[in-house]
């Protein structure tokens, strides 16, 4: 399973660094206060709890996103998790997960139309956790209203997909 | 196993396994684990005198070596062996080798409402057989130190069980120390004093004293209510129960609560390198800590705080092949991701899970 995922991985950073991919890149910057009311509930951490237990996620509300994007790197502010600073040249570096018990890799790249994130990690961060792969895709309304995240994450047991959005503020 | 268990031979077989191995194909103990104090419960990391412990130690290490036991895997989805007549005994089992299960227990209850016909036995172990399914146990009932009248009612039922189990050719009963109340999932203020702790053992010797003679192992389950909530707990029962058919039926999710509940690897450590020779057969289940309260919720297999990595790895080092029940989901979709998940983890780490998943 990790030969797996650091095969695409690999697969996934080779094509974010083609040239020119990233000429028109769209900008993030700004605050952005999520709509809670279009967005999907996400827990953070994220639990899969199962036997019908509510993860708590409705406790999200409609907190503001902040983040600041220049020529290299995003800069994220999100309330719920901590800072996240990412380099947009698409190669995967070690870091650690937010448990601070694990490491993984993480890669973001921006394209003509959106920011890609992929994490390849453990499920939850903690010791013994089966293997999981995020993306993360990023895009704005065309006027650059309304910013979406959507989210994959695979492991081997199931494909979760969730949905957040926010809007300027 | 022969021979009546002493206290004392107990603790020079486990003085010797200190110092020279465990004697087993598990490995020696875990000095780093290992608790150092005359108190059950994992070692202090640091700031003892005035923080509760827990957090895991700084770069812990994991032993990740796989042994050279395959597990097979059971689980609670449907259709399930239970005591219901006129079952196509063929069909089931060979929908549980489709399933990727290749072992399943039945629950007492429904087990024993009614006696089967010796054709019925003969049909059971033959289609198992046929599926290569092992049919390892029966998962018991009741509370065998319930208020009175109940608790001799339901030691009488585990006695049934026994039997039962011993005349389909079973390796196990799983059972537990029960609760004073009636109901042995509530949590008792008493259920940890003097009086509760020997209602469970004489409970268990009288038991072990009407099945006398019968090899089937008297497994019992650790839960977090009960007093029997940790592997130092069901280490002391054994011995003072005083017979080898005491054994563990392995939950280390039952055996959680906040002081351990990040530090599941040290705690799995421990409890195998007290309780490797004991175990008969392994619960898997995952928890996640997610509130303010210390309340530890149920999730996915692999994806919470339990360390499955380590887990599996242990289990694969017991001397002999372990079945392993994957409970407490609730779909047959949850039980096949749960699948998909110990498979995967143990793949990575080299651990043998007995058969494939479609």
């Amino acid at each position: 399973m990790k030969i797996a995922m650091k095969k695409s991985l690999l697969a996934f950073c080779a094509t974010l660094l083609l040239p020119g991919v990233a000429l028109a890149a769209p900008d993030f910057s700004g605050s952005w206060i999520r709509d809670n009311g279009k967005s999907e509930q996400v827990s953070y951490p994220l639990f899969w709890l199962t036997r019908g237990v509510d993860p708590g996620g409705r406790v999200n509300g409609d907190f503001i996103l902040d983040v600041q994007q220049d020529a290299r790197t995003i800069k994220i502010n999100d309330p719920q998790r901590p800072r996240r600073v990412l380099e947009l040249d698409g190669k995967a570096r070690t870091v650690p997960m937010d448990t601070g018990m694990q490491s993984a890799a993480v890669a973001a790249h921006l394209s003509a139309d959106t920011l890609t994130v992929v994490t390849i990690g453990s499920y939850g961060g903690m010791p013994g956790n089966v293997g999981s792969k995020t993306q993360e895709i990023w895009s704005l309304s065309p006027d650059g209203k309304i910013l979406t995240i959507a989210t994959t994450r695979e492991s081997p047991a199931t494909k979760q997909d969730f949905k957040v959005i926010f809007n300027r503020k | 196993m022969t021979g009546k268990i002493t206290r004392r031979a107990t603790m020079t077989a486990a003085l010797a396994a200190g110092l020279t191995g465990s004697g087993g194909a598990d490995s020696a103990p875990n000095k780093a684990t290992m608790k150092k104090s005359g108190i059950a419960g994992l070692s202090p990391v640091w700031g003892e005198d005035f923080l509760y412990q827990w957090s895991p130690p700084e770069a812990l290490k994991r032993d990740l070596t796989p042994g050279p036991s395959h597990i097979r895997l059971s689980s609670q989805s449907t259709p399930r062996l239970t005591g219901e007549e006129g079952v196509d005994y063929a069909k089931l089992f060979r929908s549980m080798r489709d399933g990727g299960w290749s072992a399943c227990e039945t629950a007492s209850a429904g087990w024993l409402a009614r006696k089967r016909s010796e054709s019925e036995i003969r049909e059971i172990k033959t289609q198992a057989k046929a599926n290569d399914i092992v049919f390892y146990g029966i998962h018991c009932a009741g509370n065998i130190i319930a208020p009175d009248p109940d608790a001799e009612r339901w030691q009488r039922h585990i006695i049934d069980a026994i039997h039962s189990a011993d005349e389909m050719g079973c390796q196990l009963v799983l059972t537990h120390v029960g609760s004073m109340y009636p109901n042995r999932n509530t949590p008792h203020p008493k259920n940890w004093s003097r009086e509760a702790w020997n209602r469970s053992v004489n409970a268990l010797k009288r038991i072990c004293r009407d099945t006398a003679g019968v090899k089937i192992d008297i497994a019992i389950e650790a839960v977090n209510s009960e007093s029997i909530n940790n592997p130092w707990a069901h280490k002391r029962l054994r011995e003072d129960v005083g017979d080898p058919r005491i054994t563990v039926g392995l939950d280390v999710t039952n055996m959680v609560f906040s002081n351990t509940a990040f530090r599941m690897t040290e705690l799995i450590d421990t409890t195998f390198d007290l309780l490797a020779d004991q175990i008969a057969y392994v619960h898997a289940k995952d928890f996640s800590w997610n509130s303010m309260m210390p309340g530890l919720n149920w999730a996915m297999i692999g994806t919470g705080n339990m360390d499955y990595e380590t887990f599996l790895a242990r289990v694969s080092r017991l001397k002999r092949p372990t079945n392993m029940l994957v409970e407490f989901l609730t779909t047959n979709e949850e039980y096949q991701q749960a699948q998909r998940n110990i498979r995967s983890i143990a793949q990575n780490i080299g651990v043998k899970i007995y058969g494939t998943q479609p």
